[in-house]
């Protein structure tokens, strides 16, 4: 690959916050044309609001992004657009009841108002050569397989004849083969003297493809280093820093009996039959990328979705779960990774927010007792460290280590015995995350049966009693907390080979 | 014993007075700042989300009585202010029971018009039939309470409120349109006068109606455990779910509740006009939901209140009273109104913080 010495683009202490949350304190970076740029770090390190402004998401509050040397607004995606940023986002954004030619220029500024059969065919045709596609582009896109939807996504963006490209985990919900295919498109478009960012979770994808990688930590950008003077370890390290230890509460003591046995459990996202023994006062994390099974696990369980297969034991006796209000009745809750969505009511107070699922508790004979409401939420709480001078503020106002609390603590107002959490610490910076940590493990130690998913490896080493790895839909280990070790568990949720082949 | 004698116990654990009463006061005053806390709105948030719609919406009643009252004589007048309040309640009353279907989250019925129209007819056709008052009011609430439920039950297993209403709307004055082949039922005795007629301290029977079922409404809305449920399905329909909150059993009864409201309606444009008709109450649909989001209850659900579709009533109505009285064209009064929903849900949009939420 041949590298450019001078930089297409320069960022330099750019930085982000909402309101009194610091999303990204400080962060410069540089890209070269021709090069492929791993982008790396933990959930809430800073790295994707850094790229969400380089996008035009989000104004950065200050800073400068110069390319080619000169200073950019990127105010909007449509002004990133013009200086010639394009963005294959995470999620699919093509439309699936459209040609895939139609996709291609889908909103494309060279697009014909009317766009004839033959000119599609035509332009679309050279289009999607470039990244490798070689089928009908008449073919309707939802019809494609998920990996060639995704290439149809790539062909799309790179049809702008942008000069910088930014890869959002492109790879995440792609099988092994799948995988392969979306390399080989990347380092294409290197060869041809674009500048690539590669966003990715998967170590083993860096030293496969990338030539330098900057990673995110704490809400700062460090150094781009060469990836050929790092290996795996090296950049672990540099991904979580030092101060892990010091965030995790000690491990349980005494661990009572079984509450929560899952056996043969098979649901969409997980195929093959998993189980799952979960004691009072345990803490088991599930660990694994996004789909690999360990969140759909804890879905399924909580009847959140649909299981095939499979029996759920509720302290030994046989129990159906078919809804979210069925396992709550039964003394499960589930506490979804994705609190904006299901979480929280984001306009209401954080007072009626902790009362949701208890309301028969506050609401005797269906009238709503103003004293019994707020003595709950102020003892809900109090269990999960929340600021009771803040019960009359509204969810939205509040920071996302705030906003998680509520989150969690509303399902202690049920008096579960098993708590479910997906990701209990997305989107939550450093400092509430250890309060966060700490508070499900008082949790576990009046009792409670804890359960979380999560994709980083640190969280669970560092908080669960016991762990369990996931890859793609099916259980790999199970592990006792104090004996597990980052490599075994790195080497199960990543592409298990994937790893070592790049580093040989 | 002596005053001079020191209190019992080791010195360092007495303490010094000043000590003592220090600590007691910042005890105090943490208990004071708890107290406060949970009696002041805590933020400008919070603040605007309880108090400034409403007060915007009050102040655009005040308003418009003020300048119908300055520029146009007999707008203030005993008999229009008293036709205003007549009119204002029965778009209200219809309100309250809309007012829960948008606080749910299932944005409205789009039936509530025909609802009223076929009690109208069957409240008549009741009267006529030599039914005593009481009876036909009851009964015919019942057939509103049917006609709600029924709807509401598509909509819990999913069906589209918008398109249930709609559909509903259609199939509601069809029957009473082909039974009465589109004629008026007269009611010729005077039995049912005191619902339509009657008046307490000069004022309509409708408008006390309306104020007591704007109270219950309201304690309903924010002092049970179903308008708390309403509320929370409305704020975040997916969150409400996930809670264990009974969805299915909310919009039945949301949807129940308008229907009922809207069955009160007709009953009252009955016994006041004597007529059962399936054009009464026409178009009166539009004009509540604009009495709705006027008031400043959200589209989108989980915000709003009773009052504040009260003083939304009272706007369109006042509004549509000045522009008769000005000799504006029906034409005229419905542009108004269209207007007025789109500048209130404009401003109200940018009360609740705009493009930031």
């Amino acid at each position: 690959m041949v590298r450019s010495t001078m930089e297409y683009l320069v960022a330099t202490d750019v930085a982000k916050s909402f309101g009194e949350v610091v999303a990204l304190e400080t962060a410069d970076f540089e890209l070269s044309r021709g090069e492929v740029m791993g982008l790396v770090g933990e959930n809430g390190a800073g790295k994707s609001t850094f790229v969400k402004i380089l996008c035009g998401m989000y104004r950065r509050d200050r800073g400068s992004i110069r390319i080619d040397g000169e200073e950019v607004a990127l105010g909007s995606t449509a002004r990133a657009e013009r200086a010639g940023i394009a963005v294959v986002q995470q999620e699919l954004s093509i439309v699936p009841t459209l040609s895939v030619a139609e996709n291609v220029f889908l909103g494309q500024p060279e697009a014909r108002a009317v766009m004839t059969r033959k000119w599609l065919l035509r332009e679309a045709g050279e289009h999607l050569d470039h990244v490798g596609l070689d089928i009908d582009p008449l073919t309707v896109a939802g019809d494609l397989p998920l990996a060639e939807r995704q290439m149809v996504e790539i062909a799309r963006v790179v049809a702008r004849d942008a000069g910088m490209i930014l890869l959002d985990e492109p790879t995440a919900a792609l099988p092994d083969d799948d995988i392969a295919r979306v390399h080989e498109v990347v380092r294409r478009l290197a060869a041809a003297g674009r500048a690539v960012v590669y966003i990715t979770h998967r170590l083993g994808e860096v030293f496969e493809l990338a030539d330098r990688v900057t990673v995110f930590r704490d809400g700062r950008s460090q150094p781009p280093a060469e990836v050929a003077d790092l290996d795996g370890d090296e950049l672990i390290t540099r991904m979580l820093g030092r101060r892990l230890s010091q965030m995790f509460p000690p491990r349980a003591t005494s661990i009572g009996d079984v509450v929560l046995e899952v056996s043969d459990f098979v649901t969409e996202g997980l195929g093959v039959p998993a189980s799952l023994t979960v004691r009072r006062g345990e803490i088991v994390g599930l660990a694994g990328q996004l789909g690999s099974g360990a969140g759909e696990l804890l879905r399924g369980v909580s009847g959140t979705q649909s299981h095939q297969a499979g029996h759920v034991l509720m302290e030994g006796a046989e129990t159906q779960i078919n809804s979210p209000a069925g396992a709550l009745a039964n003394g499960v809750a589930y506490c979804s990774g994705d609190r904006k969505f299901d979480g929280f009511f984001a306009n209401r107070q954080v007072l009626e927010n902790f009362t949701a699922p208890g309301l028969e508790r506050i609401t005797p004979k269906n009238l709503l007792s103003r004293r019994l409401e707020h003595r709950l939420a102020s003892s809900l709480a109090g269990m999960v460290s929340f600021d009771t001078a803040r019960l009359r503020h509204r969810v939205s106002t509040l920071s996302g280590g705030n906003q998680q609390k509520v989150t969690v603590g509303k399902w202690l107002g049920v008096q579960p015995k098993v708590l479910l959490i997906d990701e209990p610490t997305r989107g939550v910076d450093v400092g509430a995350r250890a309060e966060i940590y700490q508070t499900l493990r008082d949790l576990a130690n009046d009792g409670l049966a804890v359960v979380f998913a999560t994709s980083e490896m640190h969280e669970v080493l560092g908080l669960a009693d016991s762990i369990v790895t996931f890859f793609r839909g099916r259980q790999i280990a199970r592990y006792d907390g104090a004996e597990a070790t980052q490599a075994a568990l790195i080497r199960d949720i990543t592409h298990p080979d994937e790893v070592e082949a790049a580093q040989r | 014993m002596t005053i001079e004698q020191q209190p019992a116990g080791p010195p360092e654990s007495r303490g010094s007075a000043e000590e003592l009463s220090r600590r007691e006061v910042q005890q105090w005053r943490e208990l004071r700042a708890q107290r406060l806390a949970q009696m002041r709105p805590e933020s400008w948030a919070d603040y605007r989300a309880r108090y400034l719609i409403p007060t915007i919406s009050f102040l655009a009643v005040v308003a418009v009585i003020v300048i119908g009252g300055v520029t146009t004589p007999g707008f203030l007048s005993q008999t229009n202010m008293l036709s205003i309040i007549r009119i204002a309640a029965l778009t209200g009353i219809m309100g309250l029971g809309m007012t829960f279907i948008t606080m749910s989250g299932s944005f409205f019925s789009l039936s509530s018009a025909q609802t009223g129209a076929l009690c109208s007819i069957a409240f008549a056709a009741m009267i006529t039939w030599g039914w005593g008052w009481p009876a036909a009011l009851i009964v015919t609430l019942l057939i509103a309470a049917a006609v709600g439920a029924i709807q509401g039950a598509f909509v819990a297993a999913g069906a589209n409120p918008v398109v249930i209403t709609i559909a509903a709307a259609a199939a509601i004055i069809g029957v009473p349109a082909i039974l009465t082949d589109s004629r008026a039922i007269i009611i010729d005795t005077t039995e049912a006068h005191v619902i339509g007629r009657s008046t307490g301290f000069g004022v309509p029977i409708q408008t006390w109606t309306f104020i007591a079922l704007m109270v219950i409404a309201q304690f309903v809305l924010v002092r049970t455990r179903f308008g708390r449920a309403v509320t929370l399905a409305g704020a975040n329909r997916d969150a409400a779910k996930a809670a264990g909150l009974p969805i299915a059993r909310i919009e039945v009864w949301t949807f129940t509740l308008a229907s009922i409201t809207a069955g009160i309606a007709g009953i009252f444009v009955a016994a006041q006009s004597n007529r059962g008709l399936i054009t009464n109450l026409e178009a009166s649909t539009l004009e509540v939901i604009a009495a709705v989001l006027i008031g400043g209850t959200a589209i989108q659900g989980g915000e709003g209140s009773m009052i504040r579709t009260a003083f939304g009533a009272m706007f369109i109505v006042a509004i549509n009273s000045l522009l008769v009285l000005r000799g504006y064209s029906p034409a005229i009064r419905t542009l108004v109104e269209g207007l007025a929903v789109v500048a209130g849900v404009s401003l109200f949009w940018l009360a609740r913080g705009g493009a930031k939420r």
